[in-house]
């Protein structure tokens, strides 16, 4: 962090975070959100109180975006952030928006933190969430529990935390990382401005780990290959003409993430994504097929050294002279053509955060946990999946009208036994 | 709680309808509405972002009124340069006319951007329109209708065919270069023709067929490697004597 005389502290956006600011716009706003239900109503007054009261721990979330002549950059916000309600459409950027990066908003029972992807990553973002829910029970009366993970939660601020440790991976002599071909992505006519529809799935967290197993996949995998399935169905709903016209690659991005593969302990962005793929033009997979090669594909891309070498494609970007030079509209204008065309090379993302925790009692005043990845027009679809307990969420954020993706995806599991609780905001958007 | 029929998954009490294949839920009398699990985006005490952004018809509006408002200064600008310098409307109705047409075509792009036939025709329309202002400007019309019109439309009908004909490939290659040199000779050779049968007054060719020399051989080469090479690129088998 700098500091020079009176000036606000400033920082330097991440590798991964470059890029957002200059593409963001009405709907693809590079908000997501982490949500947790409580047994109980939220009381705004509480939950102000608790946001306060641990912000000083988090110093790197008090921070806004400002435009500099030729990037970005992270600076200090004066204003303490209060707590909003919530709103029908989640992780939509206001027109005179909120001048921090970070959101917090409660409706009835859930409680739920808004970030910007310039400030932060979902697991930056589930850190934060854990100690907002932590304070704001200990302010309801729950009594703190004194154990091993409650010191974890709350260990004193690390100055690594504000850390971009992208740049300790850069090496210039790495290879060149391949780009991949564009992907099939199902069109549609996409909601007004303003509006993200948000499906919610419910699931048993052991039911569904079970059928994993018995399939040799993970968790992650098989969900995977259930939303490739369920974007196949789509796909071979359509009329001949146009399968042969839109065949290409079906393509899923998850995000990996790093810390743990690099011994990293930051709280900004710190994520990489690996591609899992079928190809539609050479015919139809039946499910076992997809989970297979989800599963091969998943084992080849988890290496360090693949990882690093993407990385470091990403970084020879941010470090290439004319984009280093470039004053920033002009910058902007280049990245937007740079991050089409990357949206345009997958099909949809899919997030699982795993499976997070509090320890007892606070963790008994929670029902669940939602995590809702941030809108793209370009994918029109993300996934994103978190669990707590038993309780398993998947959640598809959507920019279309055309909710079959999720009826598909839903309907799959059902059709495996798992039972399947939904909810969704499209009954309350004013579309 | 609740069940779609259809789906089989559990909804939320407070929905009627099923979320994901809208299928009515059947209501049981112990079975209350619930709380809802979103804020309606009709409360007003719960901010809503999409009353943030204009409506796309809203957003034309003020785009259309913005362009509006630049051509006619920059009108106004002319007229007045024209009245000081001359006293009357003299030069300036070219630059008027032309104004004129930069403001349909920009007009037209904003209203018609996702509909490109309607675009292709409000285009023609804008272009012929001001082909024969300009030609009338001088108070007489005389080559607009022999040499303007036709020009104009040759290009256009040419574009809408070689769509047609591109959307119609099955497989795309290098016959997209084969279509797109042999709609260039067809467009020359127009122009050449068009030119000449208003110069002369009678149908010739001359430096269209030079351009033609090099160019139909080429749209040859590319249909050729395309249709009879695509599958075995067997040159021997192919060139054996």
């Amino acid at each position: 962090m700098v500091k020079v005389s009176d000036a606000r502290p400033w920082i330097r956006l991440d590798n991964a975070a470059k890029i957002f600011p200059s593409v963001a716009s009405a709907r693809l706003t590079q908000w997501f959100r982490l949500a947790v239900r409580l047994h109980a109503e939220v009381n705004p007054d509480l939950l102000t109180r608790a946001l306060q009261a641990i912000l000083p721990r988090f110093p790197s979330f008090q921070f806004r975006l400002r435009p500099g002549f030729f990037w970005y950059s992270l600076v200090e916000e004066a204003t303490l952030p209060v707590v909003y309600p919530d709103s029908a459409s989640p992780c939509m950027a206001f027109k005179k928006p909120v001048r921090g990066l970070l959101r917090v908003r409660w409706f009835g029972k859930r409680l739920a933190v808004e970030f910007h992807h310039a400030l932060t990553d979902g697991i930056g973002g589930l850190v934060f969430l854990k100690a907002l829910t932590a304070e704001y029970l200990v302010l309801a009366g729950i009594p703190a529990p004194d154990n091993e993970d409650l010191r974890r939660m709350l260990h004193p601020l690390d100055p690594s935390e504000a850390n971009d440790d992208f740049q300790t991976l850069y090496d210039p002599t790495f290879p060149r990382y391949e780009t991949w071909d564009r992907a099939y992505r199902p069109r549609g006519e996409l909601l007004p401005r303003g509006n993200y529809a948000v499906t919610t799935g419910r699931l048993s967290l052991a039911a569904t780990l079970a059928l994993a197993r018995d399939k040799g996949a993970s968790l992650t995998e098989f969900l995977a290959a259930t939303l490739i399935a369920a974007f196949q169905d789509g796909f071979l709903a359509l009329p001949l003409p146009e399968r042969r016209r839109r065949a290409r690659p079906l393509r899923l991005v998850l995000p990996v993430n790093l810390r743990p593969i690099f011994g990293s302990k930051t709280l900004r962005n710190f994520f990489i994504v690996v591609p899992v793929e079928i190809d539609l033009r050479l015919g139809a997979y039946d499910f076992d097929e997809i989970v297979r090669k989800v599963h091969h594909q998943l084992q080849a891309e988890m290496d360090a050294k693949l990882l690093k070498k993407q990385i470091i494609r990403n970084l020879k970007g941010e470090f290439h002279p004319v984009a280093r030079f470039l004053p920033l509209p002009l910058k902007a204008l280049v990245l937007r053509s740079v991050f089409g065309a990357y949206e345009r090379r997958h099909t949809a993302s899919l997030s699982n955060l795993g499976r997070a925790s509090w320890p007892s009692p606070w963790g008994d005043q929670l029902r669940d946990l939602e995590f809702t990845p941030p809108p793209s027009p370009h994918c029109r679809v993300n996934v994103g999946i978190i669990s707590f307990g038993d309780t398993l969420t998947v959640t598809f954020g959507n920019l279309s009208l055309d909710p079959s993706l999720e009826r598909a995806f839903f309907n799959r599991l059902r059709r495996q036994g798992l039972p399947v609780s939904i909810e969704s905001n499209r009954a309350f958007l004013e579309v | 709680m609740p069940y779609c029929p259809r789906c089989g998954v559990e909804v939320d009490p407070s929905v009627h309808d099923c979320p994901l294949c809208s299928t009515p839920i059947p209501r049981f009398a112990d079975l209350g509405m619930g709380e809802p699990a979103w804020p309606s985006s009709y409360d007003p005490d719960h901010p809503d972002p999409s009353k943030s952004y204009a409506s796309s018809s809203e957003r034309k509006v003020r785009a259309l009124l913005g362009v509006a408002g630049m051509f006619s200064t920059a009108a106004l600008a002319v007229v007045a340069a024209d009245l000081f310098t001359t006293g009357g409307l003299t030069w300036s109705r070219y630059p008027l006319v032309s104004l004129a047409a930069g403001f349909g075509l920009i007009a037209s792009a904003l209203v018609w951007h996702h509909r490109p036939p309607i675009l292709g025709t409000a285009w023609l329309v804008v272009t012929a329109m001001l082909l024969g202002c300009l030609d009338a400007a001088d108070g007489v019309m005389s080559w607009f209708l022999a040499l303007g019109l036709p020009l104009a439309l040759g290009p256009f009908l040419l574009f809408w065919g070689g769509t047609m004909v591109f959307h119609r490939f099955r497989r795309r290659g290098y016959n997209v270069f084969g279509l797109v040199f042999s709609l260039v000779t067809v467009e020359l050779g127009s122009i050449d023709g068009l030119v000449t049968l208003w110069a002369s007054g009678r149908l010739g060719w001359s430096w269209s067929l030079v351009a033609s020399l090099v160019l139909v051989p080429l749209a040859f080469l590319f249909f050729f490697l395309h249709f009879a090479l695509h599958r075995t690129p067997d040159l021997r088998r192919t060139f054996h004597f």
